[in-house]
């Protein structure tokens, strides 16, 4: 059916015959990989002319308003643009085109210094659903559609495998767990489509939409997390993802058992067993996450308050191991035998952040992170009081509790907070402070519909 | 006939992501969550109006 439907397409259109681009992008992406699974070059032709017949007369809500080779903005519809943005690397890949690659680093520069949210979200206006003006990040009014998330992480994925550098899982990680894993309940079968970052009690995860994108497109991305975890080249294994599992890598004659235990995103200890069937010396390249270096997302629109005292630990069977970086990945080279044991600590303090004073929406205000996970405050936690009338202290103490009777257990942030009223004279005062509960951001909205 | 899951590579960069059917997730809140939609795919996804 695809290779059918592939060639139809294949025969409509071409510079020779309908000289037209698709409407919403996602088709190269598709092209690409029917390429490498058929080794038929013509799809893979076909999906760099749906890339280049794209500008320059057309409109930024399509990305069709200049060649794709000379784009340097992420502007327009989200999602449109981000499968964009991962078909022209895909295609790059096959094609080794430096053009396509310089368009797609000088756009995701644009958009971790201007135009993302701390959630990892993308796309902040509802109008076009998709990219504002640098800097405008509204927070009830952020559109940040589930399938942005998913298309940010494609894109960042992407990034990775051209460039091999921990920044772009920084950014996917931080979308996974946060702005993407929002827009499903933990029940699994209610789904926002626009995931904001306040609320007044208007947004509710609903069971279906009119155009019901989101509620596939992450039914579908989900089981593939375990396609995101480990990377490879002849000589080196990538550690990208911190969860429980077990892997099975093929590196040429060898094969590579990795059991990884952990309890990550709720604690940042690590263990990885590594089982070669034959002793070899590679390198197995562990991401230090950028939050866990003091880095609170790359880009410079987010930036911590505090400081971070513990130090990162890292020991082979045993023996410790100094940490150092490159590209965000702590390389360690050794002949590696069955039973080897790789541990890893991260530590995980509650940390503030705030962000660039050119987003007006968070001026004077501070969000609240403990590893990978944004966290947030919500009535059902706060009785008593307005959530959005709480004043949070920065200097407050911040302390973690597990809870495992709800939200299938997670770590919550427990501080202080005061309500704030108006007075008559419109002056704002402050209540007595009162406990305040953080929870996990994707964990938010949770009442109405159930778990 | 191919299968995408069972195909080797997938992509053409100079690193190569391991394949999902590599990596079995055993533990955690992924896998709750990606068994959770695995059932819910198999059984016709389970949405409601879907």
């Amino acid at each position: 059916m695809a290779l059918k439907n592939a060639d139809l397409i294949y025969d409509e259109f071409g510079w020779d015959k309908r000289k037209a681009a698709p409407g919403h992008q996602e088709i190269e992406i598709g092209l690409v990989k029917l390429y490498i699974v058929t080794g038929e070059k013509k799809y893979l032709d076909q999906a760099k002319f749906f890339l280049d017949v794209r500008g320059p007369d057309g409109e930024e809500y399509s990305q069709s308003h200049m060649k794709v080779v000379d784009q340097r903005e992420a502007v327009g519809h989200a999602v449109r643009a981000a499968y964009m943005y991962t078909g022209i690397a895909d295609a790059a890949a096959l094609t080794n085109d430096q053009e396509y690659i310089n368009a797609i680093n000088h756009i995701w520069e644009d958009v971790v210094h201007g135009k993302m949210y701390v959630t990892g979200g993308i796309g902040a206006s509802g109008g076009n659903e998709g990219f504002g003006e640098p800097y405008h990040l509204p927070n009830m009014s952020a559109y940040c559609e589930t399938c942005a998330s998913i298309a940010n992480v494609f894109w960042n994925h992407r990034m990775f495998l051209h460039h091999g550098e921990s920044k772009y899982y920084d950014v996917l990680e931080r979308t996974l767990y946060n702005a993407l894993l929002s827009g499903v309940s933990l029940s699994g079968d209610r789904f926002f489509y626009p995931n904001v970052l306040e609320s007044a009690g208007q947004h509710q995860r609903q069971a279906w939409f009119g155009c019901a994108c989101c509620p596939s497109n992450i039914s579908r991305f989900i089981p593939s997390v375990p396609g995101y975890v480990y990377a490879r080249t002849p000589d080196e294994i990538y550690v990208n993802i911190y969860l429980d599992n077990s892997a099975s890598i093929e590196k040429g004659d060898n094969k590579v058992e990795l059991v990884q235990k952990t309890n990550y995103p709720w604690d940042g200890d690590i263990e990885i067993t590594v089982n070669p069937v034959i002793e070899e010396r590679f390198a197995i390249k562990l991401r230090i996450p950028g939050w866990a270096r003091d880095v609170a997302i790359p880009g410079n629109l987010y930036s911590f308050i505090d400081e971070e005292d513990e130090d990162i630990q890292l020991s082979v069977n045993g023996k410790n191991i100094k940490v150092s970086d490159t590209d965000g990945y702590a390389a360690i080279k050794r002949k590696w035998k069955k039973g080897n044991i790789i541990k890893l600590v991260l530590p995980m303090p509650v940390r503030k952040l705030i962000t660039d004073e050119r987003v007006e929406a968070d001026r004077n205000k501070f969000s609240v992170k403990r590893g990978p996970l944004m966290y947030c405050a919500e009535w059902a936690d706060n009785p008593g009081e307005e959530v959005l009338s709480l004043v949070f202290d920065p200097e407050a103490e911040m302390k973690t509790e597990f809870i495992e009777d709800k939200l299938n257990g997670a770590i919550v942030i427990k501080t202080v907070a005061s309500p704030a009223k108006k007075t008559l004279k419109n002056e704002v005062m402050l209540g007595d402070r009162q406990e305040a509960v953080l929870i996990p951001y994707h964990l938010w909205n949770r009442m109405l519909w159930g778990w | 006939m191919f299968s995408c899951n069972k195909q080797e590579k997938v992509y053409d960069y100079d690193i190569s992501p391991v394949n999902i059917d590599k990596v079995k997730i055993t533990g955690g809140m992924w896998a709750e969550l990606v068994t959770r939609n695995r059932e819910k795919r198999a059984a016709g996804c389970g949405i409601e109006k879907c």
